[in-house]
C-alpha cells in the first residue's frame, strides 16, 4: 500500500464579485445616453446608471480574506469620490488542487 | 535645475512634455521610468505627462497612482518640490491623492481635442507669476475624461483658498465651477487637464503655454521652496 500523501494546509478558494458604481450625486452621461437608447427601441427604463462588475478569485482563511477584499475594494477597484463599493464574497464550487 | 518627466506604460505625451521641459527649463531634463522607486538626485520638477497610462484601465490614472516611482514622487511632493501633471497626469494626481477631486467622462462623452480658452485665476503661484490674473489664454485640451468633480466643500474650499487656478472660459466638459486646473495647499503641486506643453512655440499654434514654464524658471533659479 503506498503511503497517503501528506495533508497540507490548504486554503479555501473564493469567489468574489465587486460592484462599483458612480455615486447617486454624479451624473452618469453613459447611463443617460443607454436610457435614450432604450427609449428609441420603445423600451421604457428610467434612472439607468452604468457600473463596473469586477470577478476575482481570492484563497485563503474566511476572516483574512474579507479583510484583504475590503482594502482593494476601497482602496484600489473603486474611488471614493466618484463612486460607491459593495462586494459579495462566497466559497468557490471549485476548490484548488493540493500541491497545484 | 532639474525635471524628470515621468513615463508610464502608455503616457503619449512624454516626449512633448520632455521638448518643453528642455526648451524652457531644463536642457537635461530626463526620462523617469514608472517602475524606479527614486527620482534622480537634485530634481525639482516632476512632469507627470499625458496619455492614457496603462490604456486607462480600471479608472484614468488609478493603475499609475499606485506604481512605484509615485511613492518617490508623494515623498517629493511633501518635502515641497514641485510637481506638474498635465492631462492623465492631473488624473494620476488625484488618484493618487495628491491633489483633491476627480476627473470623470466628458458629459458629452466625445473625446475633446482642439484648443481653448483659460482664465489664468491668479498670478500668486509658482506655475503662473508670469501671467497677469484675469488673462485669457490658448491651450488645446485633449481628453474624454476631463469632468473636474469633488463634493461641494471641497470645492468651496478650492475656491475659497484661491485654488483654482485655469477656469475654462467655455466649458467643455461639464468640469464644476468650470475648473480647469487646481493646485495643492502649499502651492507646490499642480493638476490641469489642457496642455501647456503643446503652446511653447508659435509655429505649432500658441506659445501662451510658455508662461507657465517661464514661472516655474523664475522661482526655481531663485531655488525657491515652497514654505
Amino acid at each position: 500500500m503506498s503511503p497517503e500523501p501528506t495533508k497540507t494546509h490548504q486554503a479555501t478558494v473564493f469567489q468574489a464579485k465587486v460592484f462599483v458604481t458612480l455615486k447617486p450625486s454624479i451624473l452618469d452621461p453613459q447611463g443617460r445616453t443607454v436610457e435614450r437608447a432604450l427609449s428609441h427601441l420603445g423600451q421604457q427604463a428610467s434612472s439607468v446608471r452604468v457600473g463596473k462588475l469586477i470577478e476575482l478569485q481570492l484563497e485563503g482563511e474566511r476572516g483574512e480574506v474579507e479583510a484583504r477584499l475590503q482594502d482593494m475594494a476601497v482602496n484600489v477597484l473603486s474611488n471614493p469620490v466618484m463612486e460607491d463599493v459593495r462586494w459579495e464574497l462566497e466559497e468557490s464550487p471549485v476548490q484548488a488542487v493540493a500541491g497545484a | 535645475m532639474n525635471v524628470a518627466v515621468i513615463q508610464f506604460p502608455g503616457s503619449n505625451c512624454d516626449g512633448d512634455a520632455l521638448h518643453a521641459a528642455r526648451l524652457t527649463l531644463d536642457p537635461d531634463a530626463q526620462f523617469v521610468w514608472h517602475t524606479d522607486d527614486g527620482l534622480p538626485a537634485g530634481t525639482d520638477l516632476v512632469f507627470l505627462p499625458g496619455g492614457f497610462s496603462y490604456g486607462d484601465h480600471l479608472r484614468s490614472g488609478a493603475v499609475a497612482a499606485r506604481s512605484p516611482i509615485m511613492n518617490a514622487v508623494k515623498a517629493h511632493a511633501e518635502c515641497g518640490g514641485y510637481v506638474l501633471g498635465v492631462c492623465n497626469g492631473f488624473q494620476v494626481l488625484t488618484e493618487s491623492g495628491l491633489l483633491p477631486g476627480a476627473l470623470s467622462r466628458n458629459t458629452d462623452l466625445h473625446f475633446l481635442c482642439r484648443p481653448v480658452h483659460l482664465r489664468v485665476e491668479t498670478s500668486d503661484t509658482a506655475f503662473t507669476g508670469a501671467y497677469t490674473a484675469g488673462q485669457i489664454i490658448e491651450i488645446p485640451i485633449a481628453h474624454g475624461e476631463g469632468n473636474y468633480y469633488a463634493d461641494p466643500e471641497t470645492v468651496a474650499r478650492l475656491e475659497g483658498d484661491g485654488r483654482v487656478v485655469f477656469r475654462y472660459v467655455n466649458n467643455p466638459n461639464g468640469s464644476l465651477n468650470d475648473i480647469a486646473g487646481i493646485i495643492s495647499e502649499r502651492g507646490n503641486v499642480l493638476g490641469m487637464m489642457p496642455h501647456p506643453e503643446r503652446a511653447v512655440e508659435a509655429l505649432l499654434g500658441s506659445e501662451d503655454g510658455r508662461g507657465l514654464f517661464e514661472s516655474l524658471s523664475q522661482i526655481l533659479s531663485k531655488g525657491v521652496l515652497v514654505k
